[in-house]
């Protein structure tokens, strides 16, 4: 049985394109790191996302925070809405509680969900008026989009 | 599910990746890998793919820009539009009364450029284009001059000038898309690249602006690329941001997304010190090309830069010297370029990619295709290098292009891997570059 060169090359083309197709259209998993430091009765943005280009879901922080006997820290998810897409506001549901010395080693994670087309995201961290002057915070954000 | 880092051959990591996407407050951007560098903005602002700011032609269509340029003695005014309907509008303008008015309008296929002031018409020079295409782009350069008088320009074409040196009156704001509120004959389409400046324009930065470079000592520059909200920044020395009234949104075209801002004034993204730029490596840079790197314009432009020094560098970048974009690897006391001819026109998406071998061979792709190669066995660049977007490394060459995303890779990708990534990321950006397997 003789094969066709020109037939296998468009049946072989076709595959190709049909698995490029499916990988193009799948989620990507996409993360960001970042390692700095939180500021005595401040509050720095740790992360943030723009969803302009289309929705971003499944977003997570986890992060590190240096041990601090004094401080209390306060993680927060902030966002916008569709009515008014450049204004950030709390979105935290359910609470989030606060972080009071964190001691040795201490992780946090937290779940935002997804973001909706078009709307921003941050993830912010408050450090209260105790405690040494800045904390060594270190994060990672991870979404699929 | 797939990772970012999948996106690449086996064998082949990021060494280093920023997604806009993770921009943080217009002030940083997280590195995407472990390990990458953070990148701080300077000036940089986050924005997006937007065209620019569409106008319905309604009473509430323009951006109100303040009480700017009162007795101004020099003022230019340049930016593009693209008309979506045949009629006559007023494209910008500043009105005090009915007797004091600059303005920039057009009737019929003719653009005019008046000023009125103590109820004198000044002058009302025109430039008459034949056709006047809808959802076409044109761009207008207009300018008044104590010294050399008023001037208009359409396309870069003749001048049409007036001998006029008076100054401009006191009062009124500047509006784009109308000349004042609800003039009844404000801007149908949409207006972009806004920019505004208070001294005479050299012969240079007139062809610079119609090539979409910005001048260093533009005083308004609004790009029109937040794409939402109702404010425009001004990224100019004036810093008078407007405000879109209701008539006015943002207009996208095919391609929606997040990117970094840069004014080519004097923005910049850069990282610290402590990216490996030894070969072999790939740079990966995507974005919306704001500039068409003629043969003629006046000064460098570079997209991304991975500098050491002055000695130990790669570049994606365009160089005046050499009239092209080009690739440019240093290292070792050699800098071969993978120079290349196929400008950008304004618009368009690019995705740049220059690629440097175990044995210092240097090659530029746009869109997946090779289009330049060179070599040196010596090219072997060393050292601790910091990324900068948007400029240089020595804070100059900016470019107002759009980044969309920029990496460097571990390793040399091979032609086959540049035009594997390149449609990947053609398609999930959704470019609409096309590009073939």
């Amino acid at each position: 049985m003789s094969v066709d060169p020109t037939a296998l090359q468009e049946v072989t083309k076709k595959t190709l394109e049909d698995t490029q197709e499916k990988i193009n259209a799948a989620l990507t998993l996409r993360q960001a790191f970042n390692t700095t430091t939180t500021t005595k009765n401040a509050s720095i943005t740790l992360f943030a996302l723009d969803a302009v280009g289309g929705p971003i879901k499944d977003i997570k922080i986890e992060f590190y925070l240096a041990a601090d006997a004094a401080a209390t820290f306060t993680p927060a998810f902030y966002g916008t809405r569709a009515g008014d897409p450049v204004t950030f506001t709390v979105r935290n549901i359910p609470a989030i509680a606060a972080i009071a010395t964190p001691g040795a080693n201490a992780r946090y994670f937290y779940e935002f969900g997804d973001l909706g087309e078009g709307m921003q995201m941050e993830f912010r961290v408050a450090q209260d008026n105790n405690g040494a002057a800045t904390v060594a915070i270190d994060g990672v954000l991870t979404y699929l989009a | 599910m797939i990772q970012v880092t999948d996106l690449l051959p086996l064998g082949k990591r990021w060494r280093q990746l920023w997604l806009p996407e993770a921009l943080n407050a217009s002030a940083s951007l997280p590195g995407a890998v472990e390990g990458s560098y953070g990148l701080t903005l300077t000036g940089a602002r986050g924005g997006t793919t937007t065209d620019g700011v569409y106008f319905n032609r309604s009473a509430t269509g323009h951006i109100d820009c303040g009480a700017i340029h009162d007795n101004a003695t020099k003022l230019w005014i340049s930016f593009r539009i693209k008309r979506d309907r045949n009629n006559d509008m007023y494209f910008t303008g500043k009105k005090l009364d009915g007797n004091n008015i600059l303005q920039i309008y057009n009737i019929g296929t003719t653009i005019h450029f008046q000023h009125f002031n103590g109820g004198v018409n000044l002058f009302d020079i025109t430039v008459a284009l034949g056709t006047f295409e809808l959802n076409t782009w044109y761009h207008i350069l207009a300018s008044i001059s104590s010294v050399n008088g008023a001037r208009l320009r359409v396309n870069g074409g003749t001048a049409a000038t007036d001998a006029d040196t008076t100054a401009l009156f006191a009062g009124g704001n500047w509006y784009i898309g109308d000349r004042e509120v609800g003039s009844g004959a404000s801007t149908g389409g949409v207006i972009a690249d806004f920019i505004m400046g208070t001294d005479d324009l050299s012969t240079n930065e007139e062809l610079d602006l119609y090539q979409g470079a910005i001048p260093l000592d533009a005083v308004n520059f609004w790009p029109l690329d937040e794409g939402r909200g109702v404010t425009a920044y001004d990224r100019g020395s004036g810093g008078n941001n407007g405000t879109l009234n209701t008539g006015a949104s943002w207009a996208y075209g095919g391609v929606k997304l997040p990117i970094i801002s840069f004014d080519s004034i004097n923005d910049r993204a850069r990282s610290a010190a402590g990216i490996n730029i030894q070969r072999p490596c790939t740079m990966v840079w995507v974005g919306k090309m704001k500039q068409v790197y003629p043969s003629v314009i006046s000064r460098n432009a570079a997209l991304f830069d991975l500098s050491v020094d002055g000695n130990n560098r790669l570049i994606l970048a365009h160089d005046a010297g050499i009239a092209y974009a080009a690739f440019v690897g240093i290292g070792g006391g050699v800098a071969p370029e993978a120079r290349f001819t196929p400008a950008p026109t304004i618009d368009d998406y690019w995705v740049f990619v220059g690629t440097m071998s175990a044995a210092g061979v240097v090659t530029a792709y746009i869109n997946g295709v090779s289009v330049a190669s060179n070599s040196n066995a010596s090219l072997a660049p060393v050292g601790a290098a910091y990324a900068t977007l948007g400029q240089n490394y020595l804070n100059t060459n900016g470019d107002n292009s759009k980044c969309i995303m920029a990496g460097l890779v571990d390793g040399a990708l091979t032609a086959a891997e540049v035009r594997t990534l390149s449609r990947y990321l053609d398609q999930k950006l959704g470019l609409g570059l096309r590009i073939q397997q």
